[in-house]
């Protein structure tokens, strides 16, 4: 028997039996145990791999099982989820106010509302078939820059992380104002975009009217302002009729004279000079509106000294005191000399005019780093706070109301600002009623 | 290459007298006792023998001598090389986490051009197998086969020692070196086990007692797929032990056997540690098979190329679950491996805590539940 199984084999030798011998009983019976045992290990093993297999074979389908309705719950609560958020989206779109286009990066319409839709005049077929190009066609044909149009969305198909925002035009005189942004998503990147259309065509409008009626205001300003120069060198001519007339009448008719007709030559002379000093000053404002000053450095020191010259024996009439207190070494300043001496006389005549006899009337400045502040206080009646602002415009004389001995013109003041902003500088009033005024202006230092 | 073997027990003394004409420098003394009672005297008595030779051992879960296999008793192999030389080397782990060091120590302390085999036996219970083994590969490389064993102490547990020179240790390991062109080393390895069902996850388990399996209660499990064979249990259990994995590779692979079976826990004992979240796989063995398993080691040897009929030291190294499994059947397994082998051929090992052997013919690896055979000849 060459091929004796290896076991079988063993068994034999186990049992003492000798190839060439007849076993003995013992030995017999020795072999026939181990066989015996061999083939009861190999049932038992058998019966061991065969339970195992149907067990395990349940157990691996028990599993699957499993897994398999895990994930089928998985895949079913993902897809609801999916639903509830493709369901909040439509929604949010259709709320929108304004008309919205998703395209996807190959330009395909993923999606629009029905605003959309009705600003652009989309049949509601087109909106539900989404067709690209049919949906251009229709837009195209209504806006005012066909060209540009297609342009701005080539342009943003090859930069696609823009944002953009523009006003489309339309020919029949909407404006829709249009944004437009990537939709970029996790892990993936840019994978479409998203355009919003605002209809602004009223907004439009309304800023067309007010741009119209500020170009109308703008014109009946400059018509105010060309009639005022041309009554004003009209104006000038009979006036110094008037006044060279009195003021002949003055010197040589006087002494021919009752007192009272000589009183009323002085009016005549008085207000001769008031209207010549109004018409001077509209024909100054005129001349400001049009044309530049020229700046240079200017020392105030002395141009505060000789305006406080011009107005001393007017102040003096009022027993007022001026005083000048301007540091020696305060840096020149860069503006024009005659308009700073203008602008000096008219509030230093304005102090004048509303401080009380006995008051005080200071000139001051002091330098602020690139500025120097020129300032004239008085000890006068004082202004109100909320008469404050209207201070500086044409033809507001606070006083004029209530004391009809003050004498102005209403547009000093008004003047004077104008010619500080012309020399680059600023003017403002500190004061309160009864506490005097103080007038600021600043000028910036000459370099 | 001489050889003789012999046994010492302590109320026989030597089965015959040590022949001190083998000691040399180039002799190798294999010695493996039992892991109690004095064997202290024993192992003097050798050493003064054999002054000259490389003397090596360890604690025994059963010594193999021949094809038998002895408790309380040292099995004795003496080899002295004609044409060879011998080496031997010795590492003190001071806990589990040396191991990796001690195996490179050893490797450095054996490492030569002419290194071919490198036979290394190591505590059981201290000294983690695998680790030791890449220790010594890490600074000898591939060249020579590693083989060997993890000392064990009987079915207890708790105290191995390994031998050099006559000296006992625990926590240690030592190692011998076999150099030149003439040395033939033969190894192989077989368990004879098989896996079944699905892996699992031990999800419920405290130091060596098992409550659940993938959620569910392990004992129930066993019991399922026993079917009628549970009657037999708590014997038949040592037929089903459980395969652990505590991460990939095959060096991971762990073989747990079952001690006892509690049923109002209800929960399995092991004979070692099941650590929760390990993958576990159920076992079966048919004893048959694992005899055929140690015979089909022996016959790997042969490939290795050892001489037909030559003198041929074949040391076994088996694992002692396999002792737990195949009982009074044990020596069926010795006398395959030793039959395996040409008549030339004298056998000694014992049954260990682990094996180690080249795995797949590269690297050197611990096993379980396997007969692991070196041959050691000279050409």
């Amino acid at each position: 028997m060459d091929a004796q199984h290896p076991l079988l084999r063993r068994q034999l030798r186990r049992a003492g039996a000798e190839p060439a011998q007849a076993p003995t009983l013992e030995q017999w019976r020795s072999l026939l145990e181990a066989v015996q045992r061999t083939y009861v290990a190999a049932d038992d093993d058998r019966y061991t791999m065969e339970r195992s297999l149907a067990i395990s074979s349940q157990e691996l389908r028990a599993a699957y099982e499993g897994a398999k309705l895990a994930s089928d719950n998985e895949l079913a609560a993902e897809r609801n989820k999916l639903r509830r958020n493709l369901a909040m989206f439509e929604a949010t779109m259709q709320a929108s106010p304004d008309g919205i286009l998703v395209v996807d990066q190959n330009r395909r319409v993923i999606g629009c509302n029905n605003r959309f839709g009705e600003m652009w005049k989309l049949p509601a077929d087109m909106v539900a078939r989404r067709d690209r190009d049919e949906i251009m066609e229709i837009m195209l044909a209504q806006v005012e820059d066909p060209e540009g149009f297609t342009q701005r969305i080539q342009e943003l198909y090859e930069n696609p992380e823009l944002v953009t925002t523009d006003v489309v035009r339309c020919v029949d005189g909407r404006a829709y104002e249009r944004r437009s942004a990537p939709v970029v998503a996790d892990g993936i990147g840019v994978c479409g975009r998203v355009a919003f259309f605002r209809d602004i065509s009223n907004d439009w409008a309304r800023e067309q009217k007010l741009l119209a009626a500020a170009e109308e205001a703008a014109e009946a300003a400059r018509a105010k302002s060309e009639f005022l120069a041309n009554m004003s060198h009209e104006l000038r001519t009979p006036l110094n009729a008037i006044l060279g007339f009195s003021r002949v009448l003055e010197r040589a008719g006087a002494p021919f004279l009752p007192a009272q007709y000589r009183q009323y030559i002085e009016y005549i002379t008085q207000s001769g000079e008031h209207m010549l000093q109004l018409v001077n000053d509209l024909l100054v404002l005129r001349v400001l509106e049009v044309r530049e000053l020229p700046l240079g450095p200017v020392d105030l020191d002395i141009v505060a000294r000789e305006a406080v010259d011009v107005i001393e024996a007017l102040a003096a009439q009022k027993g007022l005191r001026v005083t000048v207190s301007i540091p020696a070494d305060l840096a020149p300043v860069r503006g024009d000399r005659r308009a700073i001496m203008q602008v000096l006389i008219n509030l230093l005549s304005n102090a004048i005019k509303f401080t009380p006899e006995g008051g005080q009337i200071m000139v001051s400045a002091s330098a602020e780093r690139s500025k120097v502040r020129l300032a004239v206080s008085d000890t006068g009646v004082g202004i109100a706070r909320a008469d404050q602002q209207r201070l500086f415009t044409y033809f507001e004389q606070l006083g004029a109301k209530h004391q009809h001995n003050m004498q102005g013109s209403g547009i000093g003041l008004a003047l004077t600002k104008k010619l500080v902003l012309k020399q680059g500088g600023e003017i403002r009033v500190r004061s309160a009623l009864g506490e005097g005024s103080t007038f600021e202006v600043s000028f910036e230092a000459a370099q | 290459m001489r050889l003789q073997t012999l046994s010492y027990r302590g109320d026989r003394g030597l089965s015959q007298p040590i022949d001190v004409a083998l000691d040399s420098s180039d002799t190798l003394v294999l010695a493996f006792g039992a892991s109690r009672g004095d064997l202290r005297h024993a192992l003097r008595m050798v050493r003064e023998a054999l002054p000259l030779s490389h003397m090596v051992g360890c604690s025994t879960a059963g010594e193999i001598l021949g094809s038998e296999v002895s408790d309380g008793s040292l099995a004795i192999a003496i080899a002295r090389f004609e044409r060879s030389r011998v080496r031997s080397a010795f590492a003190l782990a001071l806990d589990a986490s040396d191991s990796f060091a001690i195996g490179q120590h050893l490797g450095r302390a054996l490492h030569a051009p002419d290194l071919r085999a490198v036979f290394v036996l190591a505590d059981g219970l201290k000294v983690v197998g695998s680790k030791l083994v890449r220790g010594i590969r890490d600074v000898i490389g591939d060249r020579a086969a590693v083989t060997g064993g993890l000392a064990a102490d009987g079915m207890l547990f708790e105290t191995t020692w390994v031998m050099h020179q006559g000296v006992l240790g625990s926590g240690a390991a030592v190692a011998v070196g076999l150099y030149g062109d003439h040395v033939e080393v033969g190894y192989g390895s077989k368990g004879g086990w098989d896996i079944f069902g699905p892996e699992r996850s031990i999800t419920r388990s405290r130091d060596n007692v098992l409550y659940e399996l993938d959620g569910k209660p392990a004992l129930q499990l066993y019991k399922t797929y026993l079917g009628q064979r549970a009657a037999g249990l708590p014997a038949t259990a040592l037929l089903f032990p459980l395969a652990l994995r505590s991460g990939h590779g095959p060096d991971n692979s762990l073989v747990r056997t079952v001690l006892a079976v509690n049923d109002p826990a209800p929960s399995l004992t092991f004979a070692r540690a099941l650590p929760p979240g390990a993958r576990a796989q159920l076992m079966r063995a048919n004893l048959d098979r694992l005899v055929q398993g140690a015979s089909d080691a022996a016959a790997m040897t042969q490939a290795g190329g050892a001489l037909l009929g030559g003198p041929t030291l074949s040391i076994a190294v088996s694992c002692v679950g396999r002792r737990m499994v195949l009982g009074e059947r044990t020596e069926e397994e010795t006398e395959a491996t030793l039959e395996a082998m040409h008549a030339g051929a004298k056998q000694v090992g014992f049954y260990a805590y682990g094996e180690i052997s080249p795995c797949a013919g590269i690297a050197s690896e611990l096993h379980n539940q396997t007969m692991t055979v070196t041959t050691l000849s000279e050409s």
